[in-house]
């Protein structure tokens, strides 16, 4: 069974949130629910308002529709091919916490911001 | 391979039969015996790959072998799932047979280590087996148990959610960039605001539908917030995509869906917004609320920004509260709220104050005051620190951007904590000081003027040649001075002297211009050019700008010198435009000053037409010069009513825009030539006393079809509107706007669609009906012949539309069958008629008899006798508006009252010289078109024309007997413009107006000519004008002359000289390139290259002027020239010696001779 991203209902996308790590974009509320469906392991949002409000940001521009991730360029030069279906921010804003990042770098994984798509 | 060995084998057998071939056999059943095995294998697996035969027969083999030998291989096979055991290790081990008989653990002792004693391995095989059957117990279990499965995987995969890896393959973005193998991008217009709830939409559809039938096909959508109205979703076809947003809401379905440059993608997906950063100290802007627009400093920032800690100047009602509240009355609840409604509002907020404990202790009590720590207080759920309230804002409920503190609030806001927080103070300046820098540098811009005022170079000025960072690189204009310095760029200003003009680039007084009066250190003051006020500005906002008034000299939808108006009665001109306000010249010579709200509406008078002092129509953009008064003269703008206004640059007050009477005016030319003479125009009206008929519609050439319908009342007969009346109210062409009255609905309707409604029946727009109401009254049924009528024949002419006869079709010549005469049988040429299908007013029956000679037998309008020919149609059965004395609307009609000469000539007088009038028109290649024979396609019989160059005064028309008649009738064709061009105003009013009328000052010229009742004017017409002939040799002279100089010169005309007015300056001189004869009594025309001129624009273009304006220019001794007449004609010589008598020319077959100079043209020289 493949997961998929919460997609806000019509008219309740208020308060949606975009992931700092994996840029996917949910409501708070979904956030607090459920986690976040690509790295709640790092991030363990789920249940956690604090959580939630560090690791996710307001803070994001352009909302992408992932539907195919695996054919899709956007995915690919998003670097969200990999996650499952759902809305993406095209940009996020901000870090994700000191703390996490340096848990990040012990286990070997390279953070990239999502503030910055160009290099 | 095998196969093939076979069908070898089978054909040895057949034919060969010798020793060797026995051995090949041998051979072969050898190598097919071998082969046996491996085919036979290839067809139980059916995957045999034809390579490395030997290897896998050998293998197969094995393998047979090891089937023959025992069965026991499955047991084998099934050992290989167990998990703990290295299959690939057991297959390398070939003695596993004896090893059988321990059954499923023998390739476990065989994996494990050979030195360990038999005891552990035997143990280790019984731990093994107790696994297996463990598992298989397990699996068993499960398999009973799907639904735990399931759970259980779930579970497993909630676990698993550790699928961010970073950045997985360390790929740099540019080799990321999309290929063609990637899905494109497709953009998509929807409505502006939907973009985020159609993408959303989009996955929710793709949701649902992904395991029906239909699957959405795109890969991903997206929007982004800088590009509003648009979405992009990333699919491999635009159908995919169409089929994807079909049915979303707010998609604009038919606007194309545009494919996005593979190029353009990556650019798509990065945000290049500007970077806000908000830190600690930046200055924000409190949005809403009763603190609104008020300075506040960030202190701290939660939540990556989603969160500020703000301090600002607190807005606290000190006020005495309400006395009677200590009576404890209910009044006052209705009281205070009212006041504390407004308390929220910028207007009724109070100042801000800092927070002063005592002070509000004393009107809110003490009790409303938390001292909570140190120097912190509570109150009213705030907390205010230093008398600031400190207080939790989030980023859209501040401005963030364009802050830009000003010095006062930045004073007022570092108030009281500068003696007690002296570090947050200095901050504050800092904070100034860098933005003030950084405005020095931005408003800088190389090339500038600039001057140092602080620091060691105080004093320099210069030249600002480069920045770089915050310094500025001068190079001094001083006279000591020539290395260029490097100061900070704060130090540094813009410097302007007295006199210069400058734009004002920034700050309230943006575009304004002026020039500058005073300059005091950083203050400039000027006088603007739009209102003549003196504006005080900082120097950095300037620029020196040579443009005046403002950038652009639009405000609104309003813009220099439209015609507005400004309320029912009064209109007016705008002549100067400022930042919001505009100067209005109106009809009476009043000035306003008006804002773009005042103005009512914008009016058009482009159609507008005048009547000069002279009763000559004008129209907007002629050239216009006063008769009385100051002779100022201008272009006109625009014509309202009797008023026109015109504008002269030159003329210094209200911006060169000047109103006056519209009879007060006349043409330059006309003014020059004095009065009785007709003006170019050509719209001789004698009988348009009624001035009103200024305004009616105005010649317009194009064919837009007929205007004097709008206004008209119609059925609609066909479509939807099947059955609406309606009044027209606009005209294009065939299509109609027209206002339904019922529903008061403008619909644009095709022609065919409508019906004229008169007197309760309906007829088709295009069928004449008496317009004798409002058209023809108004002076010369202006409007009238626009489409249809005169201008019909325009689509097939090249003449652009004007009288028809223009390029192919003969105009009025006519007078024989043979010619394709557009009055004798206007069924072929639609000149005149009919045929055309614009509504054509004058055409009569079913268009095919054109509407000046009912009779179609007699195609001579103006031959005489009335019984054959209706020379005007007075006897016509056409409601031919010429024809229509009644009318009076125009010269024709008036010839058709007053006792017509042509009539009373009879067969005699082909009255039409004044086709002359027409004919000129040919001449001037504008209108006519130069090349047409317009006027004498009758072959001959008109022509002979060309030797009169004016009009009637050449030609000996009138007295000629039979001239319509007669094969030859010479004299009728008088090429001069002359008296014709009255009748047709629209089509000849327009883009030339030097043709008509103006060369011919002959008889037909003078103001009434055809109602003269006395055929005076016509016997003055005999005599040639002086010059005229000349003027001929001339013209002939240079016909098929090539190469040689000529200049422009006045025609000569039997009342002096005639100006050509065609654009080319009097004295140009030019090379003709070709000449071209019309052969008939028209003008025949030269290409030249204009070589001098006093316009520079016109040099090197090539023009095309009637010979009549050109005059050969005499050859010098020496010069090459041209022998344009006489013996030698076409011959080039060089003259030997030149006169003003004789030339002695030598020809290159060495004849020298002597010839009249007059005939010698001076050759081009390259």
């Amino acid at each position: 069974m493949e997961q998929v991203g919460a997609v806000p209902a019509a008219g309740k996308a208020r308060g949606l949130r975009a992931c700092l790590l994996c840029s996917i974009v949910q409501t708070a509320a979904d956030f607090r629910k459920s986690g976040c469906p690509n790295c709640e392991e790092l991030l363990r949002l789920r249940g956690s308002i604090d959580r939630v409000s560090t690791c996710t940001t307001t803070a994001f521009d352009g909302i992408i529709s992932m539907i195919n991730p695996d054919e899709s360029w956007v995915a690919r030069w998003q670097r969200t091919e990999k996650y499952v279906r759902g809305l993406y921010a095209i940009r996020v804003s901000g870090r994700i916490p000191h703390d996490l990042e340096e848990e990040l770098v012990e286990r070997g994984i390279n953070y990239r911001p999502r503030d910055s798509i160009q290099d | 391979m095998s196969s093939n060995a076979a069908p070898t084998r089978a054909r040895n057998v057949d034919e060969d039969y010798d020793d060797d071939t026995i051995l090949q056999r041998e051979r072969a059943r050898l190598k097919a015996s071998s082969g046996a095995g491996g085919e036979a294998e290839d067809e139980e697996d059916g995957e045999f790959d034809g390579e490395d035969v030997e290897e896998e027969e050998d293998e197969e083999d094995d393998d047979e072998e090891e089937e023959d030998e025992e069965d026991g291989r499955r047991p084998k096979k099934r050992a290989k799932a167990n998990p703990f055991i290295d299959v690939e290790a057991e297959v390398e081990d070939d003695d596993g047979d004896e090893e059988d008989e321990e059954g499923l653990a023998g390739e476990a002792r065989d994996f494990i280590d050979e030195t360990e004693d038999a005891a552990e391995s035997a143990a280790a095989r019984r731990a093994h087996l107790d696994h297996q059957r463990l598992e298989r117990r397990e699996r068993a279990m499960l398999d009973e148990e799907a639904a735990v499965i399931a759970d259980k995987i779930r579970e497993r995969h909630r676990q698993q959610t550790t699928r961010y890896t970073g950045d997985m393959d360390q790929v740099p973005q540019r080799l990321l960039m999309p290929s063609v193998n990637d899905p494109s991008l497709w953009q998509v217009r929807v409505r502006p605001g939907r973009e985020r709830d159609i993408v959303f939409s989009l996955i929710r559809k793709a949701r649902d539908l992904e395991y029906t039938n239909h699957p959405l096909d795109i890969m991903s959508a997206f929007e982004r917030s800088s590009l509003p109205g648009m979405i992009y979703v990333e699919a491999r076809s635009a159908a995919h995509v169409r089929a994807a947003v079909n049915g979303l809401v707010g998609v604009f379905v038919s606007s194309p869906i545009n494919l996005v440059p593979i190029e353009e993608m990556a650019s798509l997906l990065r945000i290049k917004k500007k970077e806000i950063h908000i830190e600690p100290g930046s200055w924000v802007r409190i949005r809403r609320g009763r603190y609104q627009g008020d300075l506040a400093q960030v202190v701290d920032v939660f939540d990556n920004g989603e969160r500020y800690v703000i301090k600002y100047i607190p807005r606290i009602d000190v006020r005495p509260q309400d006395d009677d509240r200590a009576l404890g009355t209910n009044k006052t609840g209705g009281k205070k709220r009212t006041r504390n409604t407004l308390i929220n509002t910028v207007q009724g907020r109070p100042p801000q104050r800092f927070f002063n404990a005592e002070e509000i202790a004393k009107v809110h009590g003490n009790r409303s005051i938390n001292r909570t720590q140190k120097r912190t207080y509570n109150f009213q759920g705030d907390e205010y620190e230093n008398g600031y309230c400190i207080k939790d804002y989030k980023p859209s409920q501040l401005a963030l951007e364009d802050v830009q503190p000003t010095l006062e609030e930045i004073t007022k806001f570092s108030g009281p904590s500068a003696s007690e927080d002296n570090v947050s103070n200095r901050m504050d300046l800092n904070v100034i000081r860098e933005a003030a820098q950084r405005m020095a540098t931005s408003v800088l811009q190389p090339g500038d003027n600039v001057e140092v005022f602080e620091g060691q170079q105080t004093g320099v000025y210069g030249i600002l040649q480069s920045i770089q960072g915050e310094d500025v690189f001068i190079k001094p204009t001083l006279k000591d001075m020539d290395d260029v310095i490097e100061v900070s760029a704060k130090s540094v200003r813009k410097r302007f002297q007295t006199g210069e003009h400058v734009k004002v680039m920034s700050g309230k007084n943006i575009d304004e211009t002026g020039l500058v009066v005073t300059v005091e250190g950083n203050n400039v003051t000027f006088l603007s050019d739009t209102n003549q006020q003196e504006i005080t500005v900082f120097a950095k906002d300037l620029r020196t700008a040579a443009e005046v008034g403002t950038s652009n000299n639009m405000v609104g939808n309003y813009g220099l010198h439209d015609f507005v108006s400004l309320d029912q009665t009064t209109v007016g001109v705008i002549f100067s435009t400022g930042r919001d306000t505009f100067r209005v010249l109106d009809q009476y010579g009043n000035v306003h000053t008006v804002q773009p709200h005042q103005i009512a509406m914008r009016r058009d008078s482009k159609r507008t037409i005048g009547l000069d002092h002279e009763r000559q129509q004008f129209k907007a953009g002629d050239n216009m010069v006063e008769v009385e008064g100051a002779s100022r003269s201008g272009v006109v703008l625009h014509i309202y009513s009797f008023s026109a206004f015109l504008h002269n640059r030159t003329i210094k007050e209200n911006g060169g825009v000047f109103v006056t009477q519209c009879h007060n005016l006349s043409r330059p030319d006309a003014m020059r030539r004095g009065a009785g003479v007709r003006g170019p125009n050509g719209t001789f009206n004698p009988h348009a006393p009624n001035l009103n008929a200024m305004s009616v519609g105005g010649p317009t050439p194009e064919n837009r079809g007929d205007r004097r319908l709008i206004g008209a009342l119609v059925t609609i007969v066909l479509g939807g509107y099947k059955g609406y009346d309606g009044t027209i109210k606009d005209v294009n062409g065939t299509s109609f706007r027209v206002e339904i009255q019922s529903t008061r609905k403008v619909i644009t309707i095709a022609q065919d669609s409508l019906r004229r409604k008169i007197n309760g029946t309906l007829k088709k727009l295009d069928e004449p009906i008496e317009f004798g109401d409002r058209d023809w009254r108004n002076g010369a049924g202006s409007s009238g012949p626009r489409n249809g009528g005169w201008g019909g024949g325009g689509g097939q002419t090249p003449s652009g539309g004007r009288y028809g006869a223009g390029g192919r079709t003969p105009g009025w010549g006519a007078s024989s069958g043979r010619t394709p005469n557009p009055y004798a049988d206007g069924g072929k040429t639609p000149a005149w008629s009919s045929s055309s299908k614009t509504p054509n007013p004058y055409a009569t029956d079913g268009g095919k008899t054109p509407a000046w000679s009912s009779s179609s037998k007699t195609p001579n309008p103006y031959a005489a006798d009335g019984a054959k020919t209706p020379a005007w149609n007075t006897s016509s059965r056409t409601p031919n508006p010429y024809g229509g004395g009644a009318s009076g609307g125009d010269a024709w009609n008036s010839s058709a009252r007053t006792p017509n000469p042509y009539a009373q000539n009879g067969g005699r007088t082909p009255a039409t010289g004044g086709s002359g009038g027409w004919g000129a028109s040919a001449s001037n290649g504008d209108s006519f078109g130069g090349t047409s024979p317009a006027y004498t396609p009758s072959g001959g019989g008109w022509s002979g024309s060309r030797e009169t160059d004016s009009g009637w005064a050449a030609t000996p028309a009138v007295s000629a007997p039979t001239p319509w008649g007669a094969p030859t009738p010479a004299p009728y064709s008088a090429p001069t413009p002359g008296g014709y061009s009255a009748p047709t105003p629209a089509p000849y009013n327009a883009p030339t107006p030097a043709m008509y009328g103006a060369p011919t000052p002959g008889p037909m010229g003078a103001p009434t000519p055809y109602s003269a009742p006395t055929p005076g004017q016509w016997g003055a017409a005999p005599t040639p004008g002086p010059g005229a002939g000349a003027a001929e040799d001339r013209n002939d002279m240079l016909l098929g002359a090539k190469d040689i100089v000529v200049k422009v010169v006045p025609k000569q005309t039997a009342s002096g000289p005639e100006e050509w007015r065609g654009g080319v300056a009097e004295g140009s001189t030019g090379r003709i390139i070709s000449t071209l004869s019309t052969e008939t009594s028209f003008s025949s025309t030269a290409s030249i290259m204009i070589l001098t001129s006093s316009e520079a624009s016109i040099i090197g273009t090539e023009r095309t002027i009637p010979l009549e304006y050109l005059e050969a220019i005499k050859p010098e001794r020496g010069n090459r020239a041209y022998v344009l007449d006489g013996e030698y004609k076409g011959q080039i010589a060089e003259i030997d010696f030149i006169d003003r008598e004789d030339a002695f020319c030598k020809f290159p077959s060495g004849v020298t001779d002597q010839i009249p100079s007059r005939v010698v043209a001076k050759l081009y020289e390259e």
